[in-house]
């Protein structure tokens, strides 16, 4: 009897041997740096977007500046019959080359940043608060010819960059802007056309020079083997930091986009205190203000799904909302075909919101985009602000960051 | 010191001491011997009430490891984790107690605190050299109790060599790869009242490790120490014996905590970058150990001892960029920082800018522990029980001085030139604790039934002065902590064990208001099987932590050094196996099977989010770091007169880099990996032994640990050849 006991007091003493733990537990959905790749997806996004954007830029304005580029042709063809072919040439380079930093204002994050954005005031410095200064570029145009210390880089942002070369290349009316006491430009419409014609190419020429030199900073501030702000971006260290930049970034669709270049123009949004705004109007010498906002809304879609690589649509499938990225893609690709299928600018288009009926049919194409289409870039503002409304609500919830300061309110 | 502490420690002196002169009557008993066993031997383990486990000098000898790490790993419920292949900092974790720098782990040398600060600074970055230890004894579980602070896993002894009754005379030289030397010479005899024993020892190498650009990766080691003993003759039948320790040891180890990039270790394990060139260790380590055993009879004596430690370093290494990326988050992703990569390898020049430029920081710490302890311990009968009471009290102090300086380098071709500028201090604080330490345990014996019961107390006064912030943090922790094991011995061959004592680490004097001390409650259960061939353990254990604490090293990023973390519940359980088989397979010739085998699984109770980075954000279920789920250990050997054999098969698991419970091979983890050492021994004639052991016979190479800063591996193979003369 007593081995029996002892027996079975040994099997009850093997069989529990190895204790278990609870191991139960946890199942939380949310996406930290543990269960995601977040310093994969910034580096993707930095190698394979925000780095190529700069340095195509660049290239583009460095081609464009260069002694034999489009615009220097532009300039030395100036009174000769190939006067008007280089012009357009010109005109086309910059073009793309403004197409070109479209998509990188959906990227504003570090180097463009610093110093009060410097670099960025350098190549294009619009903004509602910022809108280029005509008078100023006239005035500086005939300074630039005739002070031997003249320097670009003490004339204001808004004399400076894309926006003053466009004035430049893309103005037919060579009179210029400013008021009759303004000593420098007392004497500029009597001068000669064609003087008149040169000196504003060649002062384009300057500007296109410091357009390049800030591109190349630009970029050079970015590259491993310059600045190097790649890695400060992708360091884990600043990764809070770095996913916060980028996803404020996406909000120039929403400040910018949609409120300055379609909001105040069009007298949806409360800056424009008259029925419509068209000198605010970006790009309007070239009237490429529609193909600008295309270039963002195709920015923002490539930013969203960080390319062909790990992306904020990554983030959010994970967090478990892809209809977010869904909505956002959907109203993305509504507004794109809103652009496509508009036949005039936004500047001719304005022009239609002449009474009291036609700016209520705006402000109501604005609020339901799939409306009548009386005025199409009140139904364009329309479908951006589905997508900055989304952006406001169901991205930052889904990436788990705070709203930038800028876009806490809506101004419409 | 805090009054009462001062009170209590003089109070419980004067009653361990005084009540002894009423033996004065007894009759004449065995002679005292130096105590350098905590646990009494083989013989008192085996009927312990609580794991325990002893290696002893013939195991030693067997493979005459240096490295502490190879030495551990035989032992169960003991983890190790390796950091520079020789075990110059061991990383010892027993029972899922983190391993790292074997800070939850009570260390003693002879039963004396060994380690530099066991409570201001735990992270034992001097243990004794194995070479000079005769036998090393773990205790785990209830066993624990009689030695602290650290009771959350256990306690290690290690035995140095006993003065000897007969003269004894050995030169011990060893030769191995990467010019691995080791001379030892011993001496030891008593002549009447007298007896001494010196210990010199040097052991050196060049390393294993190929430096870009070349340059040292070896370390050096040098280990004085003499004990001296007199026994004066017995006096109305009451015997003392003092012993005094003196030791003195020094290092210089081109030691580093850089590791590689995943493709570079796959490329060359070995391959140390170049941004380590300027990385050494420097130590020396000083002991005084005033020891007094005093037998007034078989049933009654009194072990004290006065103890000073001294210990002063400087770690002079890579820490990083002076602003840049980690260099953790660097060889992690490589693919991504490629220029900081080409940095660290000497392939890309520093641009000057804090981003590129490497932080070299020399850690430089001094340390003291200092004390008086004594054990009473008394045998008598109540009744049918025998009973063994054991009471002991501690006073001890200890602190460490942290001057942490920064000096920045630019990679210029290959090399590392200073810039020039003074970067200050990264860390500048001291820290100082006193502890009394009490404990009382009876060893109850009833028929076939001892019962080891005992409790312990720890009342902890800490201070830490942060000169950089210019703040001051007081912590102050008392504590209580039962323990209770009991050994069933069922049949003449088989005893059933179990067990329950509170655990308990203290948190550091530098820890907030908001830091607990680690507390758990271990729980251990098992069989014990001997006969004359076999003896096998099967022990059970399951540790209930109310909260475990983190500890931020120098190399942790996003924390400061020193800093503590709680991890709150957390459960640890696992099984440990181990079996020894011995009998004559020919005429002359032994037979040897010996199995250590440990199983540990383990899961964080409750959710939160930590900046300690072994953790991260963690949820319930989530599993430690660094543990290992297998690690085992199967030895055969021959032995005859003449000659002996050994062949050992050690295996770890993989274990996880971060705390998650993700499939372990979706996540950073250290590889798993097998090894095989061997050794051959021929004792030409009394005088003579000549060994030849191989570590790691087939090359394994593994990655053995992602931190501190990339992937390191584990030792190649090595080939020692050792002469040892007695005369």
């Amino acid at each position: 009897m007593m081995n029996k006991i002892r027996t079975g007091l040994l099997l009850a003493a093997l069989l529990p041997l190895a204790a278990c733990v609870d191991n139960n537990g946890g199942g939380s959905t949310a996406v930290t740096a543990e269960n995601f790749d977040f310093v994969g997806m910034l580096a993707n996004y930095t190698d394979t977007i925000i780095v190529p954007n700069y340095d195509t830029f660049a290239q583009q304005s460095a081609d464009f500046n260069a002694d034999t580029g489009p615009l220097a042709q532009y300039c030395n063809a100036i009174g000769s019959a190939d006067e008007s072919s280089t012009r357009s040439a010109a005109q086309t380079a910059w073009r793309d080359a403004m197409s070109q930093w479209q998509l990188t204002e959906l990227h504003q994050l570090g180097p463009v940043l610093q110093n009060s954005g410097a670099l960025r005031n350098r190549i294009h410095s619009y903004s509602r608060s910022a809108l280029v200064s005509t008078c100023g570029i006239d005035q500086s145009v005939v300074i630039a010819d005739s002070d031997a210390n003249f320097s670009v880089s003490n004339r204001a942002s808004n004399q400076r960059g894309l926006g003053a070369i466009e004035y430049l290349l893309f103005n037919t009316n060579l009179s210029h802007t400013c008021p009759d006491q303004v000593s420098q430009t007392s004497d500029w419409n009597s001068r000669p056309e064609n003087e008149r014609k040169q000196l504003r190419c060649n002062y384009a020429r300057r500007l296109a020079g410091d357009v390049a030199q800030a591109a190349d900073s630009l970029a050079s501030a970015w590259e491993t083997n310059g600045g190097n702000y790649r890695s400060t971006f992708i360091n884990p260290g600043n990764l809070n930091d770095s996913l916060k930049a980028l996803s404020d970034a996406l909000f120039y669709l929403d400040t910018e986009t949609k409120d300055s270049k379609l909001g105040i123009p069009t007298g949806i949004n409360s800056g424009c205190s008259q029925r419509t705004c068209p000198t605010v109007v970006e790009s309007r010498f070239a009237q490429t203000s529609l193909d600008n906002i295309r270039r963002n809304l195709q920015s923002f879609i490539t930013l969203l799904k960080g390319g062909d690589g790990l992306g904020f649509d990554d983030v959010i499938e994970q967090a478990g909302v892809p209809e977010v990225t869904d909505k956002l893609l959907a109203d993305s690709q509504l507004a794109l075909a809103e652009i496509d299928a508009m036949t005039t600018s936004l500047s001719e288009q304005l022009n239609s919101i002449n009474d009291d009926a036609s700016k209520e049919a705006c402000i109501a194409a604005a609020g339901n985009p799939d409306s009548a289409r009386t005025v199409p870039v009140c139904n364009l503002y329309g479908y951006i602000r589905r997508i900055t409304d989304t952006l406001k609500v169901g991205f930052v919830a889904a990436v788990d960051v705070d709203l930038p300061d800028r876009a806490q309110s809506d101004n419409d | 010191m805090n009054t009462a502490i001062r009170l209590t420690a003089a109070g419980l002196t004067a009653a361990l001491l005084s009540p002894l002169c009423s033996y004065a009557d007894e009759p004449r008993h065995t002679p005292p011997r130096e105590e350098v066993l905590v646990t009494g031997g083989r013989d008192a383990i085996a009927k312990l009430g609580g794991s325990a486990q002893l290696i002893d000098e013939e195991m030693l000898e067997r493979f005459d490891f240096s490295d502490l790490n190879q030495v551990m790993g035989s032992l169960p419920g003991v983890y190790i984790r390796e950091e520079d292949g020789y075990g110059l900092r061991p990383n010892i974790g027993i029972r899922g107690a983190t391993s790292e720098r074997s800070q939850k782990v009570t260390i003693m040398e002879d039963g004396i605190l060994i380690t530099p600060a066991p409570y201001s600074a735990p992270s034992a970055y001097y243990i004794p050299n194995v070479s000079r230890i005769s036998a090393v004894e773990v205790l785990k579980g209830p066993s624990a109790i009689y030695h602290g602070p650290h009771t959350v896993g256990g306690a290690i002894n290690f035995a140095t060599r006993p003065i000897s009754e007969t003269a004894i005379r050995e030169i011990d030289l060893t030769y191995g790869s990467d010019n691995y030397q080791k001379a030892q010479y011993f001496s030891s005899e008593t002549r009447g009242s007298f007896g001494y024993a010196i210990d010199l020892l040097r052991y050196s190498g060049d390393g294993f490790k190929e430096l870009d650009g070349g340059g040292d990766t070896g370390f050096e080691r040098n280990d004085l120490n003499v004990k001296m003993s007199w026994q004066p003759d017995t006096q109305n039948g009451r015997d003392h014996l003092f012993t005094l320790k003196l030791g003195f040891a020094d290092e210089e180890a081109d030691e580093t905590y850089l590791g590689l990039s995943q493709s570079d270790f796959d490329a060359n394990p070995y391959r140390r970058y170049a941004a380590s060139q300027l990385d050494a260790f420097t130590s020396e380590h000083s002991q005084i150990h005033l020891g007094h055993v005093f037998t007034l009879s078989d049933d009654i004596s009194v072990n004290s001892a006065l103890y000073w430690n001294q210990f002063d370093r400087a770690w002079h290494k890579l820490d990083g960029f002076i602003d840049g990326v980690a260099i953790r988050d660097v060889l992690s992703r490589p693919e991504i920082f490629t220029r900081e990569l080409g940095i660290l390898r000497g392939e890309i020049n520093s641009d000057g800018s804090d981003a590129e430029t490497l932080d070299v920081t020399n850690n430089d710490r001094r340390y003291g522990s200092m004390g008086i302890q004594s054990n009473l311990s008394y045998r008598f009968n109540l009744g049918s029980t025998e009973h063994n009471l054991t009471t002991g009290v501690r006073l001890h102090r200890d602190y460490v001085e942290r001057d942490h300086s920064i000096s920045g380098y630019l990679m210029t071709d290959g090399r590392m030139v200073s810039d020039g500028q003074d970067y200050g201090d990264k860390t500048l604080n001291e820290a100082d604790t006193d502890a009394l330490a009490v404990f009382v345990v009876d060893t109850i014996s009833w028929r076939n039934v001892n019962i080891t019961a005992g409790l312990r107390s720890e009342t902890i006064d800490g201070n830490n002065d942060d000169y950089l912030s210019n703040s001051r943090n007081n912590k102050s922790q008392s504590v209580l902590l039962p323990g209770i094991g009991v050994f069933w011995q069922v049949t003449d061959r088989v005893g059933l064990l179990a067990g329950v004592n509170r655990g308990f680490s203290p948190a550091a004097p530098s820890a907030s208001d908001s830091v607990d001390p680690e507390i758990s409650i271990n729980y251990e259960y098992g069989l014990r099987y001997t006969s004359d061939q076999l003896s096998v353990d099967a022990i059970g254990f399951f540790s209930d932590y109310d909260n475990l604490l983190g500890r931020c090293r120098v190399s942790d990023p996003e924390c400061t050094a020193g800093e503590e973390f709680n991890g709150d519940n957390v459960e640890i359980a696992g099984l440990e196996l181990t079996g020894e088989w011995r009998r004559p397979v020919a005429p002359g010739l032994t037979g040897l099977l010996q199995l250590s085998y440990t199983y540990t699984e383990s899961a964080f109770q409750t959710d939160f989010a930590s900046t300690f980075s072994q953790w991260g954000d963690v949820e319930a279920g989530d599993e430690l770091p660094y543990l290992p789920e297998h690690i085992g250990r199967l030895q055969v050997g021959m032995e005859a007169s003449r000659w002996a054999a050994h062949i050992a098969v050690s295996h770890q698991s993989e274990m996880r880099d971060q705390a998650g419970k993700q499939s372990i091979s979706q996540v950073a983890h250290t590889d798993a990996y097998t090894t095989v050492d061997t050794s051959a021994s021929w004792f030409v004639n009394g005088a003579w032994t000549l060994q030849l052991s191989i570590d790691n016979l087939f090359d394994e190479e593994a990655v053995v640990s992602l931190r501190p800063f990339g992937a390191r591996p584990n030792k190649p193979r090595t080939a020692r050849l050792r002469a040892k003369y007695s005369f």
